[in-house]
């Protein structure tokens, strides 16, 4: 007979380490603008019990999606006219190879031609006019609604978007986001704050994850004891049938 | 099985790059016009499903529910942009040193031929009577103060002119040309405060001094190093937190193993 107590414990077992995983993806990411920690989302125990009463899952823990919470970082003075940060909700939006992607990461640079590029990948920063291109050996200045100047005339406006429903936004680096389905919804934000000579930090607290760690760990070393006792007392049973 | 090691060892690795750049930028706080450096990181793309998924979706059928859990495969340093924001102008009291408030470059000529642009104005005259750097290159173009020069007057504009023996009249020997760029973040380092044009910089925008904002030149003064020492060690003491966070995320994982092996043991 199968004992149910090795199957549910190896699947707990399983779950730390993808939290352990996940922990350590969020501590190496602490330093990177724009990050947004990811936490696991486990299946709670009864919900679980029903869907094995239903036969449609073992009755044990499982990792069931990652949830990136909608905290921001906090804002890092740079003073560089091409470091930009959101004093609201919502995204930058860059172009990338999958299309349109959507990040608070508002490192920015001009290449030689004049085009507005993020730090951390080379993609264009898209304006209300497609990508922002500036006459290169001109001023560039963001305006507080988020206007480009260059040598003191607009020439275009940050595109900001915020997507309808935060769940709908798949993940594709942690600091750059797209939509999961092309029937998802963007909204153009309305008023944005644009904050020049700052850029936004990861939203990694180090004391957090830290704790996070520590529980962990003692949560994983709780279940290993427990499946061992449990060996250990099998064994037993077993010593105990066992004709002399 | 092993793969947050390797996701730690890219963030311990991009970490140590950034404390040394935070220890190169502290080095350089006293040099003059120095330009800090700033460690950009950014996240490597993610993979959602670890193969263990792919082979367990694989053996067990279609009624394995979609695992949607993303795995990050690491940072890495994306860049080490300089930081062109103005030092503080000091005054020194010195004809020879010249700070540029704006955005301009001096020129001075390598011993190749090719243009390296500076920010810093501690210039001194050489034998043949030159304007030169620290290290002996020319300006570009090049300025010769005659031997019995005896005042040096540099003008906002860059125009260098010598009083004669004394004289109350000048003589205009010629003008100091800048250069700017569109992109100044993306000049190449050359080291002894000296940067070359790159494709990312984009060429040199040629002009001169207080005009389209090429900046004015303030003689008797140094534009000092825009390092700011309690920012760099605010810097250095989260990298470090970092940094230790990582190494005990790394062992505390280790200690998880460690816990499977002791249970395997039972």
């Amino acid at each position: 007979m199968a004992d149910r107590i090795f199957e549910i414990g190896g699947a707990a077992l399983d779950v730390t380490d993808q939290m352990a995983r996940k922990l350590i993806d969020n501590v190496v990411h602490a330093e990177v603008a724009g990050y947004r920690k990811a936490e696991v989302i486990t299946n709670s125990f009864p919900f679980e019990l029903d869907k094995a009463m239903n036969k449609k899952s073992p009755m044990k823990p499982q990792v069931e999606d990652s949830f990136y919470p909608d905290i921001s970082g906090t804002l890092s003075k740079t003073g560089g006219k091409l470091d930009v940060a959101l004093g609201c909700e919502g995204f930058f939006v860059i172009s990338g190879p999958w299309g349109e992607g959507y990040t608070r990461d508002g490192r920015f640079k001009l290449d030689k031609d004049g085009r507005l590029l993020t730090v951390a990948g080379n993609f264009p920063v898209m304006g209300q006019g497609g990508p922002i291109i500036i006459v290169p050996g001109t001023e560039v200045e963001f305006t507080q609604s988020g206007e480009i100047k260059a040598g003191g005339i607009v020439v275009d406006s940050l595109q900001i978007l915020n997507a309808k429903n935060i769940k709908s936004l798949d993940s594709i680096n942690g600091a750059v986001f797209r939509k999961k389905s092309m029937n998802d919804v963007m909204l153009n934000v309305e008023n944005p704050r644009i904050l020049s000579g700052y850029f936004e930090t990861s939203n990694i607290s180090v004391i957090d994850e830290t704790m996070k760690q520590m529980m962990l760990e003692k949560t994983n070393n709780a279940i290993t004891e427990f499946v061992r006792n449990r060996s250990t007392e099998l064994g037993k049973a077993i010593d105990m049938g066992r004709v002399n | 099985m092993f793969q947050p090691f390797y996701v730690a060892a890219t963030g311990l690795s991009s970490i140590q790059d950034e404390i040394l750049d935070i220890t190169n930028n502290l080095s350089n706080a006293k040099t003059v016009a120095f330009k800090k450096g700033r460690t950009d990181m950014e996240s490597l793309f993610y993979i959602e499903k670890s193969f263990k998924d792919y082979l367990y979706e694989a053996m067990s059928g279609t009624n394995v529910p979609p695992v949607t859990v993303e795995y990050g495969t690491g940072v890495r340093v994306a860049g080490t942009p300089k930081d062109f924001t103005q030092g503080s102008i000091d005054s020194t009291g010195n004809a020879m040193d010249c700070a540029i408030s704006g955005e301009g470059f001096f020129q001075v000529k390598m011993p190749d031929g090719t243009l390296a642009y500076t920010r810093a104005g501690n210039f001194h005259i050489d034998n043949d009577g030159n304007i030169v750097d620290p290290n002996g290159r020319m300006i570009d173009p090049s300025i010769v103060v005659p031997k019995d020069a005896t005042a040096v007057v540099i003008s906002q504009n860059g125009t260098v002119a010598v009083s004669v023996n004394n004289s109350s009249s000048l003589t205009e020997l010629g003008q100091i040309t800048l250069s700017r760029f569109t992109n100044p973040s993306g000049l190449k380092s050359l080291g002894q405060n000296l940067f070359q044009a790159s494709e990312a910089s984009g060429d040199a925008v040629i002009g001169i001094a207080n005009a389209d904002g090429f900046g004015q030149i303030n003689q008797y003064s140094l534009e000092q190093s825009n390092v700011d020492v309690i920012s760099e060690m605010m810097r250095m003491v989260m990298a470090q937190k970092v940094f230790d966070t990582v190494s005990s995320a790394v062992k505390s994982y280790q200690g998880m193993l460690t816990s499977l092996e002791r249970m395997n043991q039972a």
